[in-house]
């Protein structure tokens, strides 16, 4: 059925048709190989890639069971046997192990293509694990864009029906200051006021606490702490 | 559906994409908390992915597990630049759950034509949605069967052969129905 195709669409077309997601395995090996080869060609799968993205948006969101993550974490990182590690960068100690002079100028090599990548995201460095008690994760936070912008992703559902969630940082000195409320179930990005930038640091601890529906009206606060954490560099 | 609209329709999330962005570059280079703070906000989406195309529960958490365990090891690979951190991660687990699905080989009952209509037919509020979104513009100006039929290999994960069998037509009017529309689609969203 390639025959009405003029031959020029042809590349075009099996990148299009893999996106879609209706070739066979070996053609999708196929067009995974000419993707590789060809950085236009991957530009060009990444776009389709792009657009059908909207229509992922159309599935369901459904809470995976708790067990799914222990599978995981059994796979990649099990002790019993060596765990499969991620395709690694210059920072990784392995490759200065190895012994032969090409390896290491391979190795080399490999970190000067890395260093002169071109930075692709103005990258917050920092994040917070807010934990509950129990352990498991109540929010992750990130630093984003000009270092004074918190984004607080809450990890469940969060539920707080008759009150609010206030974030909070706490300082050197040990006291709370009140970055702002979190809205249930939706990120927020919460703006640090200029007097407490200089507190975002690694080893602050940003804590989130109950409060009635207006906020901590204190200042300081007055609910229980329903997840805390220290801030990390990546 | 509804819920991901709400999200994406207030403005203070939009930095959601950096964040997800630099938490799995920081798993390319192997940071374990980065990849469990990654699996927790991301999970509930992944999941509703491989639920569609893999109906047996138990089997999509398998493919779940797949999907994450090569987000891992394919980290490294991410390029910001090319596309966002959750259209990569969902594109992986899709593959991954058509592949499990064509590997069952079923013969399941007919029914996706009535839960993906083409365009035309799609409830009033979700149609204001989806007019800014280009796709379905530019799927508006194909012929009714080329969008019926693009939409449901998007959306049911077939082989030109398993849906041409499913949907009762020659295999190659089925293929030229959707090759001819993905051309069309392509000259229209300028690829």
């Amino acid at each position: 059925m390639n025959d009405d195709i003029p031959p020029n669409d042809r590349h075009a077309l099996l990148i299009a048709e893999y996106a879609l997601g209706v070739l066979s395995a070996e053609e999708r090996l196929e067009v995974e190989e000419l993707v590789r080869r060809e950085p236009a060609y991957q530009a060009q799968l990444a776009a389709w890639q792009r657009h059908f993205a909207d229509w992922l948006d159309e599935f369901p969101i459904v809470e995976p069971p708790a067990h799914v993550w222990h599978g995981i974490q059994q796979r990649l990182f099990s002790t019993e046997q060596p765990a499969p590690e991620p395709t690694r960068r210059w920072n990784d100690p392995r490759p200065w192990r190895w012994t032969t002079g090409l390896a290491l100028a391979a190795a080399l090599v490999l970190a000067l293509i890395v260093l002169l990548r071109p930075v692709q995201v103005a990258a917050p460095a920092l994040l917070a694990r807010l934990e509950q008690s129990n352990g498991s994760l109540a929010f992750s936070v990130t630093l984003q864009g000009n270092g004074r912008q918190l984004l607080f992703v809450p990890a469940g559902k969060p539920d707080w029906p008759d009150g609010s969630a206030e974030a909070w940082i706490i300082t050197a000195d040990g006291k709370p200051h009140s970055l702002g409320l979190l809205q249930d179930a939706t990120a927020v990005t919460l703006t640090v006021p200029a007097g407490l930038a200089p507190a975002l640091t690694p080893g602050a601890v940003l804590a989130v606490s109950l409060e009635p529906r207006t906020g901590s009206p204190t200042g300081a606060p007055t609910g229980p702490v329903i997840a805390q954490g220290k801030i990390i560099a990546l | 559906m509804t819920s991901r609209s709400a999200v994406s329709a207030t403005p203070e999330t939009h930095p959601e994409p950096v964040a997800l962005s630099v938490l799995l570059q920081a798993c390319g280079q192997g940071n374990r908390l980065a990849f469990e703070t990654l699996y927790r906000v991301t999970s509930s989406r992944l999941f509703g992915v491989c639920l569609q195309y893999v109906g047996d529960r138990a089997e999509a958490e398998e493919v779940l597990q797949e999907a994450y365990t090569a987000i891992w090891l394919k980290a490294g690979t991410f390029d910001a630049t090319l596309s966002s951190a959750l259209t990569w991660m969902a594109t992986l687990a899709r593959h991954k759950a058509i592949d499990r699905r064509r590997a069952q080989r079923r013969h399941e009952p007919l029914d996706s034509l009535a839960e993906w209509p083409a365009t035309q037919s799609v409830a009033e509020d979700f149609e204001a949605h989806r007019q800014r979104r280009q796709i379905d513009l530019c799927l508006k100006t194909l012929g009714k069967d080329q969008q019926t039929y693009i939409r449901v290999a998007f959306f049911e994960g077939y082989s030109y052969a398993e849906l041409a069998a499913r949907h009762r037509i020659a295999l190659g009017t089925m293929k030229s129905w959707i090759r001819r529309g993905l051309l069309q689609l392509r000259a229209c969203l300028g690829l």
